[in-house]
């Protein structure tokens, strides 16, 4: 296991940043993980939340931090210590999605922006699995990544003000899913009749960092059944875990 | 349970606590009062726990009538106030009957007030907080025919310690305390030393997300890549805004963090208005937020 250690911030009263940003060399998900990881199991009390994005680690504590170099030295010290933690299993989830015309508002745009076929950017979309890597910009909205290149095109110029819930887009080196209905800007490319997220449920969200989600296409006859399945409560996750 | 009915919203009403804690690796923002010491303050004049929910108020009050007794208390911004049309004063508990009618009329100063009943609102629960956030629970804003559930009045013996609590800050004060942020060791020096010097002033785009500012700093710095951002924290955009995000703030950001308000600067922004002039002076740990190898 090499060993890299990160650079060190206050963020505010009681939470800390740490950050891997070495040039030309950023650090790998399964990296950041495993440090996130470490720290996890050796928690403190005092420790409320740790949180990854790409490259940093937040870690929130209950109460305000006093002395800032203490906290730096013991945050290292885990880091260092030899003692691999455990790694939870990562699953994979396949959602189903319905890439036909009347979900897919960006259709068009979509298939003269990558000169390809339709037909083809559902075949490449749905055939790649997307490594989750954390939870942001809405409640329970997955950045995923994993993206193939022929896939990859810029955000609209202007967003608009409704993107339904559940609708499936591109924007860069991403694909993602709203899982609420918002103004965004992603080019939207089909949509899932699944809820990924409900805050009345626990947990509201079934997707962890490092879990996976692969897109299964499927025809307006089936993403209505679905609705209708999901409406009721009773549709289940296709989900399997991989072996780590 | 008793009911508050809602004979007029205001402008923006909201329930609110101390907020969702522990919720940031769904995506969910923190929430919560944007002012949490006035918050407090309404509380503690009931007798309330500290994280009873209160209703926020913002700009514009709404009116209220009580189906039965109980008490409440107003604190945060100035608000002229009455009781079944008679003045009544703020930061103090006032005994209201069955069929008074509340009415938060006119902003005095300041910007927020929140308005605490005895026991504390009792509107629904999601994630252990009954803070509203859009998409999370089931109302956002308080709607006219909406209402509130309270608890049964209690006889309470008066605490007289509580009302050592109920100092307010001096919101006329423009100065707001800052750690750096994590790319503010990015700037130029002189970059650094504008965002201290002549008052910046709080531009009309702002709500529980965010704040902006009226004046700019051009930006060369790169884009980063999407990193956790909290309330506080100040980001600076390409074409050179500076962003105040507050409680409601999404859990990350792509924009440098040039500055970091502290927890009671973020109340005293949360009293501002548009055209209020501000200025960020350092905390005297503000080196602290500056990233280093150990």
């Amino acid at each position: 296991m090499r060993e890299e250690m990160p650079i060190f911030s206050r963020l505010n009263e009681h939470s800390l940043l740490l950050q891997w940003k070495e040039k030309g060399n950023p650090i790998d998900l399964e990296t950041l993980l495993f440090y996130k990881t470490k720290l996890q199991n050796k928690n403190t009390q005092s420790i409320l939340e740790i949180n990854n994005t790409y490259n940093s680690l937040l870690i929130t504590y209950d109460c305000t931090i006093e002395n800032i170099d203490s906290a730096f030295e013991a945050i290292a010290e885990l880091i260092k210590d030899e003692e691999a933690p455990i790694q939870r299993s990562i699953r994979r989830f396949t959602l189903p999605v319905c890439y036909a015309a009347e979900f897919a508002m960006d259709q068009q745009e979509v298939s003269a922006y990558l000169k390809l076929p339709f037909e083809e950017v559902i075949s490449l979309h749905s055939s790649f699995n997307y490594r989750i890597d954390f939870l942001g910009f809405l409640p329970g909205f997955p950045y995923l990544s994993g993206l193939p290149s022929e896939l990859h095109m810029p955000r609209k110029k202007n967003p608009v003000q409704q993107v339904p819930q559940g609708a499936v887009g591109l924007a860069e080196t991403q694909t993602g899913i709203y899982p609420q209905s918002s103004p965004g800007g992603w080019q939207i490319i089909g949509q899932t009749p699944v809820m990924i997220f409900d805050g009345q449920q626990q947990p509201p969200s079934p997707f962890l960092p490092g879990d996976e989600i692969r897109f299964q296409a499927i025809d307006e006859d089936q993403f209505m059944r679905l609705s209708e399945k999901v409406k009721s409560g009773m549709y289940t996750w296709q989900v399997e875990t991989l072996s780590s | 349970m008793n009911q508050a009915l809602v004979i007029q919203p205001g402008l923006l009403s909201t329930i609110q606590d101390q907020g969702r804690m522990g919720c940031r690796h769904w995506g969910i923002p923190q929430s919560g009062a944007m002012d949490q010491h006035s918050a407090l303050v309404a509380n503690r004049l009931l007798g309330n726990n500290e994280s009873d929910a209160i209703l926020e108020i913002s700009l514009m009050g709404p009116k209220l009538q009580f189906e039965a007794k109980t008490q409440i208390a107003v604190a945060g911004a100035v608000f002229e106030m009455e009781l079944n049309g008679a003045p009544i004063p703020m930061q103090q508990a006032i005994t209201v009957e069955a069929g008074d009618v509340f009415h938060l009329k006119r902003l005095v100063y300041g910007c927020r007030a929140y308005l605490a009943v005895q026991g504390g609102w009792q509107t629904e629960q999601v994630l252990d907080s009954r803070s509203w956030y859009p998409g999370l629970t089931t109302h956002h804003r308080l709607r006219k025919g909406q209402s509130l559930a309270y608890p049964e009045f209690k006889e309470k013996v008066p605490d007289p310690s509580q009302n050592s609590v109920v100092q307010s800050p001096n919101w006329s004060e423009s100065r707001l305390a800052v750690f750096a942020g994590s790319e503010f060791d990015q700037l130029s020096l002189a970059k650094q030393k504008r965002l201290f010097g002549l008052p910046l002033h709080l531009s009309p785009l702002m709500n529980r997300m965010a704040m902006q500012l009226e004046e700019t700093l051009e930006n060369r710095l790169p884009g980063l890549m999407t990193g956790p951002v909290v309330p506080g924290t100040v980001q600076l955009t390409p074409s050179g805004t500076l962003i105040v995000l507050m409680r409601d703030a999404q859990v990350t950001g792509g924009y440098p963090r040039v500055l970091q308000l502290t927890a009671q600067a973020i109340d005293l922004m949360a009293q501002k208005k548009q055209g209020d002039p501000v200025q960020f002076v350092r905390h005297q740990r503000f080196d602290e937020g500056i990233p280093r190898s150990l």
